[in-house]
């Protein structure tokens, strides 16, 4: 072997070994729900070479079981400090102090000395990658993501001018109801045969409202409207995301329903 | 020798203690920073102990880049994850919060302008009351201790409502929410729970009022 090289075998050994590594974890991470079975692997890597995965995984069950009223088991909580514990000493203590010492002894060949520093430096070096991506991948924004994420803060506004238009509505059916001394319709949406509620004479419409605009499209009959809603200042896929329809019916115990835009 | 493998064990008993506060705060994040904290002062001892004191250049810088590089990338990694984590959390919250919100909001408003409308516009308001009203339209969903049962009971449901006639005139409807959060934390519930949704809505002749209070 050329001698200029011979230094350096242990570290092409080891990118070597480090790159079957990542090999296997793509394989594992892409194929993964055809290949349960070895999600062991996955979940040794992660724990050793980024701990604080177990500890993220472990909080989004924990959110998620929160959300239905559930609570995980303490011994969920146990595991995971256990496991926690030992990625931290395995990566931070042994890793390093295997990594440190086979340096620090190197043999008549000025290569690194011992098994162990095989493995140290292993672990040291699927720290340092694998967080790098992780950490990367976490904080860059897709255009995949992106696009969810207006498709998120369309859905959000969406809800947001269905609870408006609900509001809306309650107040509608309350007019409705109230009798004409208390300023209502005494069961009707006219007030006489040429004039009929308008969202103005209604407490919660907001006018000047900087996201929504209602107008009443069409009143069916003295017990039924229809208001429609649409999102103002905002993009949307399609144009007929912007529009929601309400049709507000007193007279029903559901009072309102919405419908399909049409 | 033996004081390097003193330093060894010393570092393999902190770290499990430093994260034992862990158990006492119960977050597992001030854990694992005070365990990531106490790892990266013992490799810091590690290299005034150890590293700075050999003769081989390449090797000392080779081992403080390595070690310098894996702190700082799993704390990037860890703030990124700690940073996902609340983010999933509060986003989930949110999400909870508005279904309670909304359906809770739909089921006493519909109930209390169910009972407007009777009262109003189907009987004769001379004699009666909105007291009246209410009972003679939801009798059978007044239960013991002011509980109002919902329109479809569900043993596992987060919400709770009460009623409480307040004047033969005057209804409140109130729920408290056992499991999803409200905006103060520490706004006593009703329910004797400490930082829960709760929200109220009152009858009068004059309609049906929401207020959220939690």
């Amino acid at each position: 072997m050329n001698d200029r090289i011979k230094p350096y075998v242990p570290w092409i050994n080891v990118s070597l070994i480090v790159s079957l590594n990542f090999l296997a974890l793509y394989a594992i991470t892409s194929v993964y729900s055809v290949m349960p079975g070895n999600s062991w692997y996955y979940s040794i890597i992660s724990a050793i070479a980024i701990p604080g995965f177990e500890i993220s995984h472990y909080i989004l069950l924990e959110n998620i079981s929160g959300f239905g009223g559930d609570q995980i088991p303490i011994s969920e909580f146990l595991k995971t400090v256990a496991i926690s514990v030992i990625g931290i000493v395995t990566l931070f203590i042994l890793a390093t102090w295997f990594f440190t010492k086979g340096l620090l002894s190197r043999n008549a060949d000025n290569q690194p000395s011992g098994v162990l520093w095989y493995v140290g430096t292993i672990i040291v070096i699927l720290g340092i990658t694998l967080s790098t991506f992780v950490g990367i991948r976490n904080s860059s924004i897709s255009p995949a993501s992106k696009q969810n994420e207006q498709s998120i803060e369309t859905n959000r506004s969406l809800d947001q001018l269905r609870t408006y238009m609900t509001n809306v509505a309650f107040d509608a059916s309350e007019w409705w109801i109230l009798p004409y001394e208390k300023g209502g319709g005494n069961g009707s949406f006219f007030i006489n045969e040429d004039e009929a509620l308008t969202l103005s004479d209604l407490e919660f419409y907001n006018p000047e409202h900087p996201d929504f605009e209602l107008i009443i499209d069409e009143i069916l009959s003295d017990s039924t409207m229809i208001v429609k809603g649409s999102l103002i200042n905002h993009d949307v896929e399609a144009e007929s995301d912007r529009h929601i329809l309400l049709e507000i019916t007193p007279m029903n115990d559901s009072v309102f329903k919405f419908q399909t835009t049409r | 020798m033996k004081n390097k493998g003193r330093l060894l064990f010393g570092g393999i008993l902190a770290v499990p203690i430093a994260f034992s506060i862990s158990i006492l705060f119960e977050s597992l994040w001030v854990g694992y920073f005070a365990a990531f904290i106490t790892a990266t002062i013992w490799l810091i001892v590690l290299d005034r102990s150890i590293v700075s004191k050999s003769q081989n250049k390449s090797s000392k810088t080779l081992i403080r880049t390595f070690i310098g590089l894996l702190v700082i990338t799993q704390l990037y990694a860890s703030i990124q994850y700690y940073e996902q984590a609340e983010r999933h959390g509060d986003n989930l919250n949110n999400i909870r919060t508005t279904i309670v919100s909304s359906i809770s909001h739909l089921e006493m408003e519909k109930t209390l302008q169910h009972t407007l409308r009777h009262y109003y516009l189907e009987t004769d308001q001379t004699e009666l009351t909105l007291e009246d009203s209410f009972r003679e339209l939801f009798e059978d969903r007044m239960a013991d201790s002011n509980t109002f049962l919902h329109e479809t009971p569900n043993d596992s449901e987060d919400m709770h409502f009460t009623y409480e006639i307040a004047s033969p005139d005057s209804i409140i409807l109130s729920v408290s929410a056992t499991f999803t959060p409200g905006t103060d934390v520490v706004f006593e519930n009703r329910s004797g729970q400490t930082g829960m949704y709760e929200a109220r809505t009152t009858l009068t002749k004059n309609g049906v009022v929401y207020e959220r209070q939690n």
